[in-house]
């Protein structure tokens, strides 16, 4: 989704985070995602919705 | 509500046979209907409240928002008293994040009862600051000003936000788990409300950044800066309805509501378009939207009827002959049955209403009987007549 502000993405953290291989890279990438995902939710539903 | 689409097909196995058979017949009219084609007999989804489900057991309210199995106790007597074809019950504010959060918005009332309390997060003049970055600034500036306990260090806040999220996770997980115990016991379908929850970028606005005072002058006075606001935030509306990457057979809820209160103007240029592209949008991702038609929407339903054919309308008031002839014509909808009703009429005469009701909307092929509104205190209605009239639609809204 385009909603950048503030958002920090996956490939922002890999960014931070060179020395994580490919592999380890690819797995982690849902649940990173997943949670970035449940966080927002979060945020938006208990507190602005 | 809110339990996943799959959840029963995918534990077929572990149904009792009396619940697998009535999952199978309900599963089957639901798969027709939202495929538009008609079923063999109007679906019937009855919606209460925790609100309401404690008036049956005689619990404290209270007491079941932090003792989950007092609140299942009460979930399972709705399911117990009341014919329904999906999950009849569901609960979908928790105080105890509220009150980590220390919020002001939302709080708990001396009956149990979560309140809303108007509160006007933004300022007239922080519009641009809102509209160049909108999560941005919900954060750093809006968060601290209605959660009383996250206006503080960066330290105490980033333990308060942790404990809070911890908090909302393990409250979703007790709660969809007594859903899906009452799916299996019961052999509910899915229903038609399920997913998560999202809104119209200007009932966002409107309900909580600005609240409704704010907004209905900003329509007048700052008519660009709304303009422009309400597009900045569709993005983070369309997110809520579609998290993570693109899977079909999603779904996602939003509850319509300042539209009604609109002059046609202010309708077409700030509501709409914004409405129009969350459920394009959602579609795209493969999330399928139940709108809530909150109030009458009548005079809307040449726009309506434009929504993607995905579209489900859960109708609160209204014309059940325009909404049949248009909206209905090639999309799924149901509501306007007001269960309040049975505290004044004869059992007979509710019964009639319903069947006035289903003879006027299973003209289209596409309607399921639900109420115009959940129920929300069970002292508003009669038990025994509305469960005669569930099971008349259930028993004789046949096609």
């Amino acid at each position: 989704m385009e909603t950048k502000d503030f958002q920090r993405t996956f490939e922002d953290y890999l960014a931070d985070h060179p020395d994580i291989s490919p592999e380890v890279a690819k797995r982690f990438k849902p649940t990173f995602e997943q949670l970035d995902d449940e966080f927002f939710a979060f945020i938006m539903a208990n507190v602005v919705l | 509500m809110g339990v996943p689409a799959d959840f029963c097909a995918e534990r077929g196995t572990t149904l009792n046979p009396q619940a697998t058979e009535l999952f199978a017949e309900r599963n089957a009219i639901r798969d027709d209907l939202l495929a538009l084609k008609t079923p063999k007999r109007v679906p019937v989804f009855a919606l209460f409240t925790l609100e309401a489900a404690v008036g049956l057991t005689g619990d404290s309210l209270l007491d079941c928002h932090y003792d989950t199995a007092l609140a299942e106790k009460s979930h399972a007597a709705v399911c117990e008293t009341f014919y329904s074809d999906a999950l009849p019950t569901y609960n979908s504010r928790f105080p105890s994040v509220y009150d980590i959060l220390g919020s002001k918005n939302w709080k708990l009332g001396s009956n149990g009862a979560m309140q809303y309390s108007g509160f006007e997060f933004m300022s007239e003049d922080e519009y641009d600051e809102f509209i160049a970055a909108p999560y941005q600034t919900i954060l750093e500036k809006f968060i601290p000003r209605v959660c009383s306990e996250l206006d503080a260090d960066p330290v105490k806040r980033s333990l308060v936000l942790a404990e809070a999220f911890a908090e909302f996770r393990q409250k979703n997980a007790e709660h969809f788990a007594i859903y899906g115990r009452l799916m299996e016991r019961f052999g509910y379908s899915a229903g038609v409300i399920a997913g998560p929850t999202t809104v119209t970028p200007f009932d966002f606005i409107g309900d909580q950044i600005r609240g409704m005072n704010g907004i209905m002058g900003d329509i007048f006075r700052y008519p660009d800066k709304l303009e422009e606001a309400v597009r900045a935030v569709l993005p983070s509306m369309i997110r809520l309805a579609a998290p993570g990457a693109r899977t079909d057979g999603r779904w996602c809820f939003i509850p319509l509501h300042f539209a009604p209160y609109l002059n046609l103007k202010a309708f077409q240029r700030f509501y709409w378009p914004l409405l129009e592209q969350l459920v394009v949008d959602a579609e795209k991702l493969g999330v399928r939207s139940t709108l809530f038609i909150e109030n009458n929407w009548t005079r809307y339903l040449d726009y309506l009827e434009t929504l993607p054919t995905s579209a489900v309308g859960w109708v609160d008031d209204g014309d059940p002959v325009q909404f049949t002839e248009k909206f209905g014509k090639d999309h799924v909808f149901g509501g306007f049955y007001d269960p309040l009703i049975t505290l004044t009429k004869s059992k007979e005469e509710c019964i009639d209403e319903a069947k006035r009701l289903c003879d006027t909307c299973m003209k289209s092929g596409h309607f399921f009987f639900t109420f115009n509104k959940s129920v929300m205190d069970i002292k508003s209605i009669d038990i025994g007549k509305l469960q005669a009239v569930l099971e008349w639609v259930r028993d004789k809204a046949i096609y």
